[in-house]
């Protein structure tokens, strides 16, 4: 009874909750995501050290690797503000995240690599 | 195995309060209603008044802070030296103290220092292993390693919640997982490399310097700078991870079934609800994928919002939170064991963490939740989790079976109640606070709690005689004096 007069006042009421969810990459996205890796060595090391375990998991929240749709609106800040936010922290991104000896170069070009779009892979699921 | 539970009806993902979420949303349409039922929420304190308070007036000084944001410092930098010859000459080049950090994810000022940081983020990797040995540099985050381990065919035999950590951080406090068979991380180190202020390497294992050994596993980076562990590593396997719901006595009454039942087993107790989620993990008879979308950081807004909306009125919240979750909801995954294990935690949170001893973890977390839910802002899922004793002298499973509770706060919410109040009830059970998390213990509760105290103070005085590995938190901790 409640939870139908409940479901019915939200519905009226269209409340954040239930806005539409953000675009969610799929398997085989992730997939994609979980193999690619930097040309550069220097960068490669960095990244597969302190970066691939969050930008390869949806639950983490963190932008997936190549995934457009998350790095798109985060691209349009600017990539001085991208880096400024890798550098000092933003919400769940830890500051300078998890890479302590990263000079803002390192962070651009990760920043550069992971939002490169790249094609979905096999769904494996 | 896992056993089949009777209310096996629906597989969905995690998200155990969705209706909830959406009807507590819709609450606060009502306007007035939901003005007059929210809760007063206490904040943490300003960053001003954290402690230790930063020094005013230093220009362009490098700030560090944990990853909750309660633990900075000025230091005079944070040094990441690429090899022991570097690590070395930074303690010969300077005569302050120096600290170890990894992710930053302890609760308490283990890292504070006005001296140096030091980061062994360019000490990681896999360097050799002869079967399941494997020799790793001290810098290795728990989640590389795991990749690297999968690479030839090995895993860890078990994983904390959060994989951020650097293996030396992680061990230097205890770092767990669940598993009532299973003992924390540094219980597999079979060996490992230390770097005495001095300059001198100390190499010890079950052979050679074997106190040693058994000293510098959990030894909160006071004896020195941990370059590299030998590792013992088990094939690699895939998990099966099931989790339900029951109500919470139902919960408690078979707790210690389930734990002897399941390779993993943990509880989380969800506050205001009468609801426990239950978590098992079993080896998987095969190498299928099934990964359903995460549902905890729903699950945490949920919570939140049913704290925010209707946290005036506890039992009303309690009633709604009935009506609104789906006891008959069941999550189950499978995928290779530390893609199961270890999650990402984007919500920060602060912590308090205790280890009891196993025959009285029940009666213990009974009354954590009690004296938690005298708190009308508390939403945070309380965690119930199994460890297996070992022998390093400061492990907090010391000679001891244990369960351990964890009691967490959102950050920038009041934390300091997970100690003050909770605290006491730790103490009567005769626990032993999780190294990194928050506590107030000091050096004579220590001494009654650990049977080898005595035997470690010897050992770290031998190897940093002039404290230069101490902070003020360590020095309070042992009771050295400055």
């Amino acid at each position: 009874m409640l939870r139908t007069f409940i479901m019915a006042a939200c519905a009226a009421t269209v409340l954040a909750a239930c806005a539409p969810k953000p675009a969610t990459p799929t398997a085989g996205q992730i997939s994609a995501a979980e193999v690619a890796l930097p040309a550069d060595p220097h960068i490669a090391t960095i990244y597969q050290r302190s970066c691939i375990s969050c930008h390869t998991a949806v639950s983490s929240t963190a932008p997936i690797v190549g995934f457009a749709p998350a790095w798109e609106p985060r691209l349009q800040q600017g990539m001085a503000v991208l880096v400024q936010h890798a550098r000092e922290g933003y919400k769940a991104m830890p500051a300078k995240g998890y890479c302590s000896d990263c000079s803002d170069q390192d962070l651009q070009k990760l920043i550069e690599f992971m939002s490169t779009t790249i094609p979905a892979g096999k769904d494996n699921s | 195995m896992s056993k089949q539970h009777p209310h096996d009806t629906t597989y969905g993902s995690r998200r155990m309060l969705l209706k909830a979420g959406v009807a507590v949303g819709a609450i606060g349409g009502l306007g007035v209603l939901a003005e007059i039922a929210k809760v007063p929420v206490e904040l943490a304190a300003t960053p001003a008044n954290l402690s230790p308070a930063l020094p005013a007036g230093k220009a362009n000084a490098i700030t560090w802070q944990n990853w909750s944001g309660i633990q900075r410092c000025q230091p005079l930098g944070i040094n990441s030296p690429a090899n022991e010859s570097a690590i070395a000459d930074l303690f010969k080049q300077s005569s302050g103290n120096i600290r170890c950090v990894g992710a930053g994810h302890s609760f308490v000022p283990l890292v504070p220092t006005d001296g140096t940081i030091v980061s062994l983020d360019k000490m990681s990797g896999i360097i050799d292993h002869r079967d399941h040995l494997v020799r790793v540099q001290a810098g290795t985050r728990l989640a590389q390693l795991a990749r690297e381990l999968d690479g030839i065919g090995l895993a860890m035999h078990n994983q904390p919640d959060i994989d951020a950590q650097s293996f030396a951080g992680a061990i230097s406090t205890a770092t767990h997982g669940t598993g009532k068979e299973l003992p924390a991380l540094h219980a597999k180190v079979q060996a490992l490399r230390l770097l005495t202020p001095s300059g001198e390497i100390l190499t010890c294992d079950a052979n050679t310097n074997a106190d040693l050994l058994q000293a510098a596993r959990v030894s909160l980076g006071s004896l020195g700078v941990i370059t590299e562990v030998t590792l013992e590593a088990v094939p690699a396997y895939h998990l099966q991870r099931k989790v339900w719901l029951k109500p919470v006595d139902k919960m408690l009454a078979m707790a210690h079934d389930l734990a002897n039942q399941h390779r993993h087993f943990e509880f989380y107790y969800l506050p205001f609800t009468g609801y426990a989620a239950a978590i098992t993990h079993d080896i998987a008879n095969d190498d299928k994928i099934l990964r359903p979308e995460s549902g905890d950081e729903a699950m945490l807004h949920d919570l939140r919002q049913l704290r925010d909306w209707m946290g005036r009125f506890p039992d009303l919240r309690r009633w709604l939170a009935k009506k609104l979750i789906d006891p008959q909801q069941v999550e189950l995954a499978q995928d290779k064991s530390w893609k199961l294990l270890s999650t990402s935690r984007p919500t920060k949170f602060n912590e308090s963490e205790c280890h009891v001893p196993q025959e009285h973890g029940i009666d213990c977390v009974r009354e954590v939740i009690q004296k938690l839910e005298q708190r009308h802002d508390v939403f945070f899922p309380l965690e119930f989790r199994f460890v297996k004793a070992d022998d390093a002298w400061l492990s907090p499973f010391y000679q001891r079976e244990t369960c351990s509770i964890a009691v967490h706060a959102a950050a920038g919410e009041a934390y300091q109640y997970l100690v003050q109040d909770i605290a006491p009830i730790f103490r009567k059970y005769q626990g032993r606070p999780h190294w990194g998390k928050l506590h107030a213990h000091q050096a004579a509760d220590f001494s009654t709690l650990y049977p080898r105290w005595k035997d470690f103070l010897a050992i770290r005085e031998h190897c940093d005689p002039h404290g230069r590995m101490l902070n003020p938190h360590l020095r309070q901790v042992f009771g050295v004096s400055a």
